[in-house]
């Protein structure tokens, strides 16, 4: 998790590096970088469940942006229609309320990545930069504190995509 | 896929297709003139935090129909203070009252600026 927290103050800085006239560079690998520590943060914490540290890494890399993209538009989407049945305040439900924080930003934050690295046609401003990374340091807070319940457990194996099957 | 008032996809009947019967549209694509009129009661709804909001249907990253807003925020709505609380809000009211995926068939996707931010660059798709 150091290295999703040290993406996150990486963003912040950039972010703030230039609060008078900010250059798009700057900007741009801000919004990168906040969706990259969202990205790790959420891989690292998978792959804590393996036993082995040493083959860590390497299962992370088995994780894929479509795939964590699609289990976090299905996930969101099932807590939406949760919500919708206007369900009674409980533990449970604030549970289910950050993680739909989680798998929003994940999924505004991974679009926005995409067009800071490859729209350069597109002017970003320190306004829209600065929500992206105070979404991502909400997902950050709403994900520790929900981290070792069962729900959010099944959503980081969710994150590895579902299995295919032969036709 | 179903067709009907209640569908976030709409059937294209084909001419001729290849390999497919048919191509599906996300229903905001299809209805365009509905979701401009559900768009416009929406941003009363928002507040005075939003000075103005706009909308482009497009594509994703991953190829998936989306909307794209465009909200330009009052400067009180745009204090470092009241960034967060105040984008936040603005996400879910949309969200909630305009049900992109589920009613439109398009994923939401929101940028922000600041009046003062709109006001140096003059992008007339953000006025």
């Amino acid at each position: 998790m150091d290295y999703a927290n040290d993406l996150l103050e990486l963003a912040q800085q950039l972010a703030n590096l230039e609060p008078i006239k900010p250059r798009q560079a700057c900007l741009r690998r801000a919004v990168s970088t906040a969706y990259y520590a969202l990205f790790h943060l959420l891989i690292c914490e998978a792959t804590l469940n393996w036993g082995r540290a040493e083959l860590r890494p390497e299962l992370g890399r088995v994780f894929g942006h479509g795939k964590m993209k699609t289990a976090s538009v299905e996930k969101r989407s099932e807590l939406e229609a949760h919500f919708k049945k206007n369900p009674p305040a409980s533990q449970e439900l604030n549970v289910f309320k950050q993680l739909h924080t989680v798998t929003h930003t994940f999924i505004q934050v991974q679009h926005r990545r995409e067009e800071a690295d490859y729209d350069t046609g597109r002017q970003w401003t320190q306004t829209d930069v600065l929500t992206q990374i105070d979404a991502v340091v909400a997902a950050f807070e709403s994900w520790k504190a929900i981290r070792e319940e069962p729900v959010a457990q099944a959503y980081l194996v969710s994150l590895l995509g579902k299995r295919q099957r032969p036709e | 896929m179903i067709d009907g008032p209640c569908s976030t996809w709409h059937r294209v009947l084909p001419h001729k297709t290849r390999d497919n019967e048919s191509v599906t549209i996300a229903r905001a694509f299809a209805r365009q003139a509905q979701l401009d009129e559900a768009v416009g009661y929406l941003k009363p709804a928002l507040g005075s935090d939003v000075v103005t909001l706009r909308y482009t249907l497009g594509q994703d990253w991953s190829g998936e129909p989306a909307i794209f807003f465009r909200v330009v925020l009052s400067e009180q709505a745009s204090r470092r203070d009241q960034l967060r609380s105040a984008t936040h809000q603005i996400e879910n009211a949309i969200m909630q009252r305009l049900q992109p995926l589920e009613e439109w068939g398009v994923l939401p996707y929101f940028s922000f600026r600041s009046l003062s931010e709109q006001a140096a660059l003059q992008e007339e798709a953000w006025a």
